[in-house]
């Protein structure tokens, strides 16, 4: 199946989502995208580019740090942070990186009238799908 | 069922689902005052998915047709009365991207000019006479709402901030009365703007503080920080200040680098939530808001209880 295809198949789940994005932090480039027609392409654009930036910001990185070293962890490789939840004034964003490519992040973008827990857990349950069809 | 009672079935609420998208309705729109109108007019525009003809009336005499879809405004068709539409402004028809800046700033007289006008004012939803092809896009609510943010309401600044009635208390009476003509002759020529945005401030930073309060009995680590990343408050374990501390610097830094790419998509209010997968982790959440930012460091477990003390909080409202 092709990443578009199961962007689209994956927005079918979460409620009120108006957007997916799947993007390469390595990069910053978007990989697959599929929105609906009222939700600008062009939106999702701007954030993929700056979502690397805060994902892997110094403060990011230096909070992850911190946390691994309250737990005795230093020598964990991996990212602390997983998922990213941002509520504007009319949205909800959800980054979550993928399991299999840590460096990349699934982006669903929904209204805020969705209820938000639904959102997590949905979003969670289409990481997998999209990612395997990288 | 046979497949003629599926087909006669089928028909019918086709013929239902086509009743409604014909029917009109109105309703009215509980605004008292100029921002509430307009924000109610945005809202609508907002709200309307299916291709939709609006008209809102205020009072009796001035009504604004438009054609609405998909959150946009496509078309609009009428304004009355005359007076709102200025000497070189046309009815906005279609969107024109050589002339947006022209078009940006002719709706945001119409839709301020109208929004100032009094009376009850309620909204008429009927179905549009023109279909749209989709290379129309029309312009966004947020489109629409960021070219009349800052829009001053005349005589509608709230009142002055505590230190500026104390002030005014100390000032000996004589003197106010000589100087109140020549004030009022400066307030009518410009809106009193500097109280206004001062007031805005002085709220979002009080319920900036506010989620500050709320937080602090969930988080383990909290800090109030202004733009430059000094900590004006924190609250927390105090083994672990030092380190927080330290990183008060970049997250300030980072924010204003994210806030500065996003903030035309995402406004300058944000709340963004940081989460390991795991349960027994920690999440950190950043608040910003007028300039102030609050930052949260709580058990993973504890995200349904912060999102909460968010929305009750947060001026712009987190969760709906």
């Amino acid at each position: 199946m092709s990443l578009d295809k199961a962007l689209q198949e994956a927005m079918t789940g979460i409620p009120e989502c108006l957007a997916s994005g799947y993007v390469d932090m390595q990069s910053g480039m978007v990989l697959g995208v599929h929105t609906v027609d009222s939700h600008p392409q062009e939106v999702l654009d701007t954030l993929a580019a700056a979502t690397a930036d805060l994902f892997q910001g110094a403060s990011v990185v230096h909070i992850e740090n911190m946390f691994k070293k309250f737990r005795g962890t230093e020598k964990d490789e991996s990212h602390y942070f997983h998922e990213m939840f941002i509520f504007s004034e009319n949205l909800l964003h959800v980054f979550m990186r993928t399991k299999k490519y840590p460096d990349h992040v699934v982006c669903f973008v929904c209204r805020k009238n969705a209820n938000p827990g639904m959102v997590l857990t949905k979003s969670r349950m289409a990481l997998d799908p999209v990612s395997a069809a990288v | 069922m046979s497949l003629n009672d599926s087909i006669v079935e089928l028909l019918k609420r086709v013929r239902g689902t086509s009743a409604k998208a014909e029917t009109t309705s109105t309703r009215e729109l509980k605004a008292g005052s100029g921002p509430l109108r307009l924000a109610a007019i945005l809202n609508e525009i907002e709200e309307t998915v299916l291709p939709r003809k609006l008209t809102f009336r205020l009072g009796d005499d001035a009504h604004i047709v438009m054609d609405v879809a998909n959150g946009r405004l496509m078309r609009m068709l009428e304004v009355k009365p005359d007076s709102v539409v200025g000497p070189n402004q046309e009815i906005f028809s279609a969107r024109d991207d050589k002339k947006k800046a022209e078009q940006v700033t002719a709706f945001r007289a119409f839709l301020t000019t109208f929004a100032q006008m009094n009376g009850p004012m309620e909204v008429t939803s009927g179905p549009p006479k023109t279909e749209y092809s989709a290379a129309e896009v029309g312009y966004t609510a947020p489109e629409l709402r960021k070219a009349c943010q800052d829009f001053e309401f005349p005589g509608d600044a709230p009142e002055p901030a505590e230190p500026d009635k104390k002030a005014a208390a100390k000032t000996p009476a004589k003197k106010s009365a000589t100087k109140k003509p020549a004030a009022k002759k400066a307030s009518a020529k410009k809106p009193a703007t500097k109280p206004r945005k001062a007031a805005t401030a002085a709220q979002a930073s009080a319920s900036i503080a506010a989620f500050f309060d709320a937080c602090e009995p969930l988080s383990e680590n909290i800090f109030l920080m202004s733009g430059k990343g000094k900590v004006d408050r924190h609250s927390g374990g105090t083994s672990a200040q030092k380190d927080w501390q330290s990183a008060a610097g970049d997250v300030a830094s980072d924010l204003a680098q994210w806030i500065k790419a996003t903030s035309n998509a995402l406004g300058p209010s944000q709340l963004i939530v940081l989460k390991s997968p795991r349960l027994d982790n920690q999440s950190v959440c950043f608040a910003t808001e007028a300039n102030h930012t609050v930052v949260a460091v709580f058990n993973n477990a504890d995200l349904a209880r912060v999102l909460s003390a968010a929305s009750n909080t947060l001026n712009w409202g987190v969760v709906r």
